[in-house]
């Protein structure tokens, strides 16, 4: 548990000296992200502080983005950002890094035509596609991952793409044709296996949100996984 | 012996019932696939086959029944795979409500109202909801069903001034959208999503393992005048899967 000094002499407010302290900690790094702050009961039967002042200062750190509640679990220290979208602007939705964060490559490689992708995809073996993995970053922090699966034929400037960093959809989107295409998505929530929680820096079993994305009756296909409880989307 | 287990998944074949070995395979896949309690030893024939002691024939029989209902598909390799999933469609102009998902499936709805109370508003209930502190609010904490399987939890304030028979006996029965009866295209809605880990008491609730993860959300109703009217959040069983299209930007 994280511990606080609370002095109820001082000139600063009992709430400010409880924020002040949760940033310096976060500052000289001795809290790191997802350590567990005080229940409002835990610090009133500990430091005697009423639970309306925890309240207030908690709120004031979740306005700030330091601290983030999970319903039943607690509240919690943030190093990351909550991010925000919206279902229907699909782009930031799928693609983070262009807000503007860090991406960085993971693998270039040719799929198995039996991955689970390519099936939804509809298609069949024999032809040729890339499967590109990359995750972006938010102050190297993870934010999402994404796998894209792009026409092998349309991809021979991969690596141009990877080394001038834009971004594999836009990428995509670049080369097609100038008319406007569907996009289908779903989005499901799901438990966080070994891998995906070493790439977003999660525990294992921690919530994600997939966003799988086909692009014009499959001509393309995108899945962007979130950490769950980082992302949060307006739906209407 | 009488009964055969098969390891960590809870299907057990009662060799004296009065129903198949197929039926009761292909009755209890069914259910953990409902309750969202599989693993990947319930689409290997071959494994349940072995373990359970019965012929694999029985066991691509009851597979293939599972197809038939759209429980399981066959991939292109030929192997079984479970494909039931509860689909949401969302569009900007409307909404789908657990209850219309419940439908949608051609299930039977029925929602148990686990906690009924007249609230005033206070500090905790205002950061948390939005309505004004001293608002008389009525608050119903249910569970959706579908065929008697536990699909949703949810908790709705109602503010008492616009709903005043909210809590009245029929209406702890009916979904929210019929008791605000709102049109989204009249009446201002804030929804957001989230993917959490459902807390044990959901859980246990919707009859999932502890720590599963699922879809939390939460809505805002206001009146076409733009007042509060009512607060929802709900957490959805981890077979939810939202479906949209959108252009191409």
């Amino acid at each position: 548990m994280i511990y606080f000094t609370i002095n109820k002499h001082a000139e600063t407010p009992l709430y400010q000296q409880i924020i002040n302290q949760v940033q310096d900690k976060l500052s000289d790094r001795t809290v790191k992200h997802m350590d567990k702050l005080p229940s409002e009961k835990q610090f009133s039967e500990i430091y005697h502080v009423s639970s309306f002042v925890v309240k207030r200062a908690y709120s004031e750190l979740r306005k700030l983005g330091l601290v983030f509640s999970v319903k039943g679990r607690g509240t919690f220290v943030s190093h990351r950002l909550v991010y925000e979208v919206d279902l229907f602007h699909s782009l930031d939705l799928i693609d983070p890094a262009i807000r503007g964060f860090d991406h960085k490559f993971l693998s270039v490689e040719k799929i198995d035509f039996t991955d689970a992708a390519y099936r939804m995809m509809g298609k069949k073996q024999g032809e040729n596609y890339l499967k590109v993995t990359w995750v972006a970053l938010n102050n190297q922090i993870p934010i999402a991952f994404m796998i894209s699966l792009l026409p092998e034929a349309m991809a021979e400037d991969i690596t141009y793409v990877i080394d001038n960093k834009k971004t594999i959809r836009q990428y995509y989107l670049d080369r097609l044709p100038q008319v406007t295409y569907e996009q289908s998505h779903t989005l499901n929530a799901a438990n966080a296996d070994e891998n995906l929680a070493y790439i977003l820096d999660i525990e294992v079993n921690d919530p994600v949100t997939i966003i799988q994305t086909v692009v014009d009756n499959g001509t393309a296909y995108f899945k962007t996984i979130y950490p769950g409880e980082y992302l949060r989307i307006k739906a209407v | 012996m009488t009964n055969k287990t098969v390891g960590q998944t809870p299907i057990v074949i009662d060799r004296r019932s009065h129903d198949t070995f197929e039926e009761q395979l292909y009755s209890q896949i069914k259910n953990l696939i409902l309750r969202h309690q599989t693993d990947s030893n319930l689409t290997d024939p071959n494994f349940l086959a072995k373990a359970l002691d019965i012929s694999h024939e029985i066991v691509i029989e009851a597979f293939e029944r599972l197809v038939d209902e759209k429980y399981y598909e066959i991939d292109e390799k030929g192997k079984y795979q479970i494909s039931y999933k509860e689909l949401v469609w969302v569009s900007t102009d409307s909404l789908s409500s657990v209850a219309d998902i419940i439908h949608a499936h051609g299930q039977e709805l029925y929602i148990e109202p686990l906690k009924v109370e007249t609230l005033i508003c206070d500090q905790v209930i205002h950061e948390l909801t939005g309505f004004p502190i001293g608002a008389k609010l009525f608050f119903q904490d249910r569970v959706y069903y579908g065929d008697n399987i536990p699909k949703a939890v949810y908790r709705v304030y109602y503010l008492a001034s616009i709903f005043p028979d909210a809590n009245s006996e029929q209406n702890i029965h009916r979904p929210y959208y019929h008791i605000t009866h709102y049109d989204i295209k009249v009446s201002p809605v804030e929804r957001y999503v989230m993917s959490v880990r459902l807390p044990d008491e959901v859980n246990n609730l919707l009859n999932q393992k502890s720590g599963t993860a699922g879809f939390f959300v939460v809505e805002k109703i206001f009146t076409s005048e733009g007042i509060l009217s009512t607060y929802a959040e709900g957490y959805l069983n981890s077979n939810y899967i939202f479906q949209y299209k959108t252009k191409a930007e």
